[in-house]
């Protein structure tokens, strides 16, 4: 029996601090995953989350702090804890080369899998790339070199997987293949994964952490972050009679802090105190006074905005843009 | 020991599909034919060790083109970062590759054989001189891979590693030379020359096996996979 049968948690990361020289990479770290979850690292460029993942897979260690993987300790059992994760660095590592299925029996060996052919069988199945085992892997498409990527991390069916921008570089389409396999794998694996795409997340995570200059700033549910994170509630309402009167009548409704036309054709944004629902005082004022409600519908603040309020202090607004870039991606 | 063979088992097999690996084999193999039938027509005698010597100077331009791949491309390709977060020890990759590096040298040697059956059907070869030539080729090309497998475990770039393993070699190669402007008392030139690649292989091309110059070649190979092991695990200081 190992160690890793035991205890609620398949990650336990306590106080941990890297530095690179002078530079601190991460400051004072600590979070736990629990066995199943789906854990979104989420952080801008240079926020600390290879660092993390490197120590996580004992590629190097903390320079303070511990941090314990599958039960075992990175710093004093590394060859344990490699043995039970499977992990795909940012740069998929692959032998150009190789064939796929070459490539994958060399690193189930690695990992002392004992049925290697079974084990890479099982591996290209569960990405499904089976129809290119005997492929060279530098004449396999950027979607295909991810999922051979995939299927190397889970090749020795390791209890933790760390998978490192899994998405990063694929069209659309492959994105999706690849999100719903990391759901898929989620159902036997505990995974951690580091993105700075959003969608990803609240697509694919169960629990999302947020890091920035090497500190968490944000825990929970994708969900939970996107409601909980704002000081008012929005409410979208639309109307099919456009008056005047309209934002001023609304405002006399008690917790309705402000009223604001979107547009002309009667679009508003109410924003209201945390808590209260108004939507039935809103919709009985809406009727009585014959506006004609088209739409009324809570305004959730997106991940984006929670991402870009906890990751952005006010001199570097515009240099925290970019990761909304790639956000409609789909 | 199995991870060190199932790295080697992985580095043999890119030489055999790499067009540089055969390239170096056809080199060589033409080389040492070329020198063969020049030195053979020349003198008329069924002697191989003018041939060693030739060896030995072709080994100091291929074999650093035969390790320059060996840490350099998976710096490159991202690669290292696979092997490093796998169950094995620094010391058990770099081993692995040595090994592999190693046998290869060794193939490099397998067309010569050739030319000792033919010294064998006309004439009668110093079948004990040949052996401890092979011998020392071997210990040599053990020193060669190890100062080649160094140079590419600091840097992606394998033409440099190629420049940096050629420049060791041609230090030790010629390191007597300074040593002897620097007169006969001296501690530097008294190291210097011990360090002196050519003395080191001339007995055993010779024919003369002694123990001092077999712990020089093994020293070298073994001080260089130490070294290169610590430079793979100084990602971990860093």
């Amino acid at each position: 029996m190992n160690d890793s049968s035991n205890g609620e948690y398949a990650i336990e990361v306590k106080n941990l601090n890297k530095f690179y020289g002078e530079r601190q990479a991460l400051r004072n770290l600590n979070f736990t995953v629990k066995r199943g979850e789906i854990l979104g690292f989420l952080g801008p460029n240079g926020a600390g989350k290879t660092t993390t993942m490197r120590i996580l897979t004992g590629y190097m260690p903390p320079s303070s702090g511990s941090a314990r993987v599958a039960g075992y300790d990175v710093s004093k059992n590394s060859l344990d804890v490699r043995a039970h994760i499977g992990y795909l660095p940012e740069n998929v590592p692959l032998y150009l080369d190789m064939t796929v299925a070459d490539y994958l029996a060399f690193v189930a060996r690695l990992h002392h899998v004992k049925n290697v052919d079974a084990a890479v069988e099982r591996a290209m199945e569960l990405v499904n790339i089976t129809d290119r085992a005997d492929s060279t892997i530098n004449k396999l498409s950027k979607g295909y070199r991810q999922r051979v990527g995939i299927a190397q991390a889970i090749a020795h069916e390791p209890d933790v997987l760390i998978l490192d921008e899994p998405t990063i570089g694929l069209d659309p389409r492959q994105i999706i293949e690849v999100r719903d396999l990391i759901r898929a794998l989620g159902k036997e694996h505990t995974i951690i994964l580091s993105t700075h795409i959003l969608p990803e997340v609240s697509q694919t995570c169960t629990r999302v952490l947020i890091i920035r200059e090497g500190q968490i700033v944000a825990e929970d549910t994708p969900q939970r972050l996107g409601a909980g994170m704002s000081q008012s509630e929005h409410i979208h309402l639309q109307v099919a009679q456009v008056a005047d009167e309209i934002p001023a009548e609304l405002e006399k409704i008690q917790g309705v802090l402000a009223v604001r036309k979107i547009q002309d054709d009667g679009q508003f944004e109410i924003e209201t105190t945390v808590n209260h629902d108004r939507r039935a005082d809103i919709a009985a004022m809406a009727v009585q006074r014959g506006w004609g409600v088209l739409e009324l519908r809570p305004v959730r603040m997106s991940l984006e905005q929670v991402f870009l309020q906890l990751t952005t202090s006010e001199e570097e607004t515009e240099y925290i843009t970019a990761p909304s870039e790639e956000t409609n991606d789909e | 020991m199995n991870n060190v063979l199932t790295i080697a088992g992985r580095e043999l097999r890119a030489y055999i599909v790499s067009p540089l690996a055969w390239i170096i084999i056809a080199l060589f193999a033409f080389f040492t034919g070329f020198i063969f039938v020049q030195i053979l027509v020349a003198s008329r005698v069924a002697d191989l060790s003018p041939m060693f010597s030739w060896i030995a100077v072709l080994a100091l331009i291929l074999t650093p083109a035969l390790t320059m791949r060996l840490f350099s491309e998976e710096y490159k390709l991202g690669t290292m970062e696979l092997l490093l977060t796998a169950p094995a020890r620094d010391w058990q990759i770099v081993l692995g590759k040595f090994l592999a590096a190693w046998i290869g040298f060794a193939i490099l040697l397998v067309p010569t054989l050739w030319q000792v059956l033919i010294l064998q059907r006309y004439g009668e070869p110093d079948l004990g001189v040949i052996s401890s030539s092979y011998l020392g080729t071997l210990l040599l090309g053990a020193a060669f891979v190890g100062v080649g497998m160094f140079s590419s475990a600091l840097t992606q770039n394998q033409f440099v590693a190629y420049m940096i393993g050629m420049i060791i070699l041609l230090f030790l190669w010629v390191a007597d030379a300074p040593a002897n402007a620097m007169g006969q008392s001296n501690v530097i030139a008294d190291f210097l020359r011990q360090v002196t690649l050519p003395t080191r292989f001339q007995d055993f091309f010779s024919g003369v096996l002694d123990s001092q110059n077999l712990l020089y070649f093994v020293s070298l190979a073994l001080i260089s996979i130490v070294v290169t092991t610590l430079v793979v695990s100084s990602r971990r200081w860093r």
